[in-house]
């Protein structure tokens, strides 16, 4: 069979590359053995000893790059030697490259110089040292690590603003970075919508639902829970809503978090009266008064905090300055009965009226069973006491030893089965978080739970309501997993916020 | 593109300073480029590496964050006034940038176990990580077809080292290996670098070894790539890149735990496809030959 060398001079290449090169051209069409090697002597030597014909141009050195292959035909061969700059140029990813796991934050860096974000999610006793490494390299971090002690994050904030790097977390559970999903996250359109927020559902409910309101989410920062508490001071709210403010792209910020420290609250004040954008603030149990001195817009509701910011965008991009834009919006009274989502709500709401109806008068109480720590938030903030009970499933009592009920749904199904036993319980409520990270089928999870519950309420009715939060681009589209649930008679609300008003308004009547 | 060079390591700190005195200006060829580094030549055989990762920085190397990708090939660059210039493609300064400490020499007492620390190192990286086909091969796997060869070079070269052999006899087998396999730096180099960087820490080293390391210093250039010889001489010569040296440091520290030397180990397992792994497979036959060597002195003597 015809062999074949190529040389080519001052072509250095590692030799990952050089034996992927090998193994592609060995995959060519007639080729029974293919080599790419520097060429050394003592490699010459090696392909003289495999029947290759060694017979170099005058001058070719060490540092040459030398190519043997052997063919069935002459054809073959020269059309295998012809495809090696392809070769040369293919880069597979880093996992399929023959690449390691890493094992340490300086490996993985080396695996991918380019990478300028550390997603970190060790145990909390482990995370501050990996974040500071990572701070020194010049990595942005997503802590995923939760039970980091708070002056580990004062420190390390105080790093990441020093360095001009975001210190997302601890505890962070969502992000949304140019496009991409850190932790949990739902897929949602691009857009001029910058997103700050202490909590991951928040972000979730709020960007799915501008998605939905037909514009688009710049970035989505998350700071961890304890970011606008004194202690920590806001460091990373503040330094987040400059940074987001800084992109020419942005034209208007949403601020989710619980209320702010009073410190905090002066800090953020400061940094809002600085920047171009209008921010809309979500920090339920702080009077709206407060947040508007503090140069904010508040909303009453997280759908309310997603509609405000696209409308804020929409007269931004008419040329209206923040102030005017605040002023505009604070003068125009938010409205549930109007926007995209009003009929809908309206008619669901006419329906589980009628539902309630059916109810015996011993079932009074309202049972919420969330995945969503700030979506049962939202929840008991109107729904507290009378005998209501709105458990937040994703606290850490109940996922000890067991993944987040957005993963694992075995807690919140045996508290909903439970449920229907409860002869007090009239009405179940729960959200349906979906995304990156999350179940992949988490409707269809829930639902035997929810037959089981109706089979241990016997001959009473119960009246089940919930939110569906995402969109139709998350790995588990929106649509398909409400026509599941309204398949098994759940009234799906077309926003948590209005799911827990419509049920409020009944369940307190 | 502009840059500020952030670190310089030793040798490369000294190139630089004596452009900027007696020879202000250098200049030569952009040699090669990676994802995150690049070789420059300066024509008369002294090379610079510039990279991105601190954890790397070899002797001859400069820490800067560019674009590596987007240098052009063979681009022509010069150095003056502490200002690198690529083509028109990069501007990169270094007056602000900080000299590297010199690694802390290997001093005081090894810890005696270190050859096995090797082994159950390796047995540990080989259950977590993907072993490349010549380092496998290095690693008593057998050999890719095209380096069978080698083998009973290896095996003649660990067998000389152990019976102290002449340094005529180990050199010639030494040589041997310079340039024999795959890359930049070919899987022989980065075995020899293992090999004998390492037996030339570990104390009471075999008589022939300062003879061996002035062979392969003088054949490298000949018989391996520029790159490679570059640094394989660097290294025998004690100017040790960082991960290396971090390395060595943890495997003969007599407080070193296993998790310290895994995590040193891993971070070089990262560079190369395979120059990691060869090494180790130098450090492996390190540690059995000076295993092998140290029961036998002690059988003579008892």
């Amino acid at each position: 069979m015809p062999t074949f060398i190529e040389c080519r001079s001052g072509s250095y290449h590692d030799s990952g590359v050089l034996m992927r090169l090998a193994e592609r051209l060995q995959s060519e069409p007639g080729v029974t053995r293919a080599a790419a090697l520097m060429g050394t002597p003592a490699n010459l030597a090696l392909l003289a000893r495999q029947g290759f014909a060694v017979n170099l141009p005058a001058g070719t050195g060490a540092s040459d790059l030398v190519i043997a292959l052997e063919a069935a035909s002459q054809a073959e061969g020269e059309s295998a030697l012809k495809r090696v700059d392809t070769h040369l140029q293919h880069r597979p990813p880093a996992a399929a490259a023959g690449k390691s796991t890493p094992h340490t934050l300086s490996e993985a860096h080396a695996q991918l110089p380019g990478a300028n974000l550390l997603v970190l999610s060790t145990p909390g006793a482990y995370a501050a040292r990996e974040a500071r490494e990572a701070l020194g390299r010049g990595l942005h971090v997503f802590m995923f690590s939760d039970n980091v002690p708070v002056e580990d994050e004062v420190a390390l904030k105080k790093l990441a603003a020093e360095r001009g790097l975001l210190l997302m977390g601890p505890d962070c559970g969502t992000a949304l970075i140019g496009g991409h999903v850190l932790g949990f996250g739902n897929r949602v359109r691009r857009g001029d919508i910058g997103i700050v927020g202490a909590s991951g559902t928040g972000i979730q409910e709020v960007s799915s639902l501008i998605d939905r309101f037909g514009a688009g989410v710049l970035h989505a920062i998350g700071t961890g829970g304890r970011d606008l508490k004194d202690e920590v001071g806001g460091a990373m709210t503040c330094f987040a809503l400059e940074r987001l403010a800084a992109d020419a792209n942005a034209r208007a910020l949403v601020l989710i978090s619980k209320p702010p420290g009073k410190r905090a609250l002066t800090r953020l004040s400061e940094v809002a009266g600085r920047l171009r954008q209008p921010v809309v603030a979500y920090l339920p149990g702080l009077d709206d008064q407060a947040i508007f001195d503090a140069g904010l817009l508040p909303a009453g509701s997280l759908e309310e905090a997603a509609a405000r910011a696209v409308q804020a965008a929409e007269l931004a991009r008419t040329g209206l300055d923040r102030r005017d834009i605040l002023a505009k919006l604070r003068a125009t009274a938010w409205s549930w009965s109007a926007g995209p989502l009003a009929a809908e709500d309206a008619r669901l709401t006419a329906e589980l009226s009628q539902a309630v109806g059916r109810l015996e008068p011993s079932q009074r109480h309202v049972r919420g069973l969330y995945a969503g720590g700030t979506l049962s938030q939202e929840a008991a903030r109107q729904l507290g006491g009378s005998g209501h009970q709105i458990i937040d499933l994703g606290d850490d009592e109940f996922t000890q030893g067991r993944a987040h009920p957005m993963i694992d749904p075995r807690t919140r199904n045996e508290y909903l089965a439970a449920a229907g036993g409860d002869p007090a319980v009239g009405i179940l409520l729960f959200d349906v978080v979906l995304g990156v990270g999350s179940h992949a089928d988490p409707a269809g999870a829930l639902l035997p739970a929810l037959a089981a519950a109706r089979q241990a309420a016997g001959s009473r009715q119960l009246v089940a309501c919930a939110a569906v939060v995402g969109t139709d681009a998350d790995p588990q589209p929106r649509a398909a997993q409400v026509a599941a649930l309204q398949a098994a008679g759940v009234l799906v609300f077309p926003s948590h916020s209005r799911a827990v008003r419509a049920v409020a308004a009944l369940a307190t009547s | 593109m502009h840059a500020e060079a952030t670190e310089l390591g030793g040798l490369a700190a000294a190139m630089l300073h004596s452009w900027s005195g007696a020879r202000p200006r250098a200049g030569g060829l952009l040699l090669a480029t990676f994802r995150s580094s690049a070789y420059l030549s300066d024509g008369a055989g002294r090379l610079l590496w510039l990279g991105r990762d601190p954890s790397v920085l070899p002797a001859r190397g400069v820490i800067v964050e560019l674009d590596f990708a987007r240098l052009p090939h063979a681009a022509r660059w010069e150095f003056s006034d502490g200002t690198l210039r690529i083509g028109t493609a990069a501007v990169v300064t270094t007056h602000t940038a900080r000299h590297a400490r010199p690694a802390a020499a290997i001093g005081g007492e090894t810890c005696p176990a270190w050859p096995e620390r090797v082994r159950d190192l390796i047995a540990a990286l080989r259950a977590s990580h993907e072993l490349t086909s010549a380092a496998a091969g290095l690693l008593g796997e057998p050999l890719a077809p095209l380096l069978a060869p080698l083998k009973p070079i290896l095996s003649e070269l660990e067998g000389a080292l152990v019976r102290d052999a002449a340094a005529r006899e180990v050199s010639a087998a030494a040589v041997s290996l310079l340039g024999a396999g795959f890359g930049l730096t070919p899987s022989g180099d980065d075995f020899l670098g293992g090999l004998i960087g390492t037996l030339s820490r570990a104390g009471r080293p075999p008589p022939a070894l300062d003879e061996v390391t002035a062979a392969i210093a003088s054949a490298a250039p000949a018989r391996t790539t520029a790159i490679s010889a570059t640094l394989l001489r660097d290294l025998l010569a004690g100017a040790a890149s960082r991960h290396l040296a971090r390395f060595w440091a943890q495997l003969f520290s007599p407080s070193a735990d296993p998790q310290s030397l895994h995590a040193a180990a891993a971070g070089l397992l990262g560079h190369g496809a395979t120059s990691g792994w060869d090494f180790l497979a130098g450090v492996a036959a390190a540690g059995r030959i000076f295993t092998t060597r140290t029961s036998s002195t002690s059988a003579a003597s008892g």
